[in-house]
């Protein structure tokens, strides 16, 4: 395969380098539009990536393959806590939908994104070791066919595999998110959408067993997630549409 | 269920504990569970030093809060159980003690 284009991608403090055909390249700066940076020659700490095979890896054929490496790359470099959770911001304020895969967090941030509220990670939630402040993680978001359809957008696959979509398709990125205020812990049920607020040590038994890479530092893990339950609030969300469910988190950006 | 005489704590070595909101948890870094207890959770807690065995704790239970013993036995086990999963406790026979 001919590789004839470069960009280049800082994602959680990794800086990527990936060289691909143009289409592939094209492809891929749509879905990681907000993570594109100069070219930096200086950068020593660069992770080069190719649809080629260097030795590496398997040569990646596409920019859905080239995400999943950019992926799981950077989360194993980041120096920072992962809570799996999607994220979204509001006026300089951050909520977090802790959940597991499957459990409708990516679908409901996406639904949170579409009613204005500034897209930071449908996937993780990642607290830096040393200040506890949010790192915006503007990847593609994940989508399901189902959830392609009740989100209404197009391009829904046949298949089972998720479909990548760029944030900017949905809404604005936020780049710069503030502090935690809000934990939304969320369930499916057959009525309307209701959210009513629990006490903030739930918060703690919501997220450790979200967390990824916790045994790392377990001390600083804790500290960390006592300190979000301490000066966040936290809530319990049953939805039955995405769409309901983003109204009532986008109330709680409000206050 | 653990019999009357097992002897219950002393927690864990290297737990953190903090409270958040009024309420204790209790953190094991060994296997990263987390317990948030209750006010009464909190209260066998306290009781679980290592000093009584699990009669004792049900009886001083029973007369802090003039509560029913069995009600009482039952809240404990419960609540010693989960204590001990999340490797939060220590357990030991009578005879396992130093004199």
């Amino acid at each position: 395969m001919t590789v004839s284009d470069t960009v280049t991608l800082r994602v959680l403090g990794t800086t990527f380098r990936v060289a691909a055909p143009p289409a592939v390249v094209v492809d891929l700066s749509r879905l990681w539009l907000a993570s594109i940076v100069p070219a930096a020659d200086d950068t020593t700490d660069i992770v080069p990536l190719t649809t080629a095979n260097g030795g590496l890896h398997e040569p990646a054929r596409s920019a859905e393959e080239l995400s999943v490496r950019i992926n799981a790359t950077a989360l194993r470099r980041v120096n920072g806590l992962i809570v799996h959770a999607g994220v979204v911001s509001a006026q300089g304020r951050v909520i977090a939908i802790p959940g597991r895969s499957g459990q409708g967090k990516s679908t409901v941030t996406a639904a949170c994104v579409q009613q204005g509220l500034g897209y930071v990670s449908d996937e993780a939630l990642v607290l830096d070791w040393e200040t506890g402040e949010v790192q915006a993680y503007p990847k593609p978001l994940a989508l399901s066919a189902a959830s392609l359809r009740l989100l209404e957008l197009d391009g829904a696959a046949a298949t089972d595999e998720k479909t990548a979509i760029a944030a900017e398709r949905l809404g604005a990125v936020e780049l710069r998110p503030g502090a935690v205020s809000d934990i939304v812990v969320i369930s499916r049920s057959d009525g309307e959408a209701t959210l009513r607020g629990v006490h903030r040590s739930q918060a703690i038994t919501e997220l450790m067993p979200r967390c990824v890479n916790h045994y790392e530092r377990p001390e600083q893990a804790f500290d960390l997630l006592c300190d979000l339950a301490r000066s966040a609030r936290t809530w319990e969300l049953s939805y039955r549409s995405p769409q309901g469910a983003a109204e009532l988190i986008t109330e709680l950006g409000r206050d | 269920m653990l019999e009357g005489h097992r002897v219950v704590g002393p927690p864990a070595v290297d737990l953190r504990t903090t409270e958040i909101d009024g309420r204790l948890v209790v953190f094991n870094p060994a296997n990263q569970q987390v317990l948030v207890l209750n006010e009464t959770a909190t209260a066998i807690w306290a009781l679980a030093d290592g000093s009584r065995d699990i009669s004792a704790l049900v009886s001083a239970l029973a007369a802090a809060y003039d509560a029913d013993s069995a009600t009482v036995e039952a809240g404990v086990h419960e609540a010693l159980a989960r204590f001990a999963q999340a490797g939060a406790l220590e357990f030991a026979d009578d005879g396992d003690r130093e004199p």
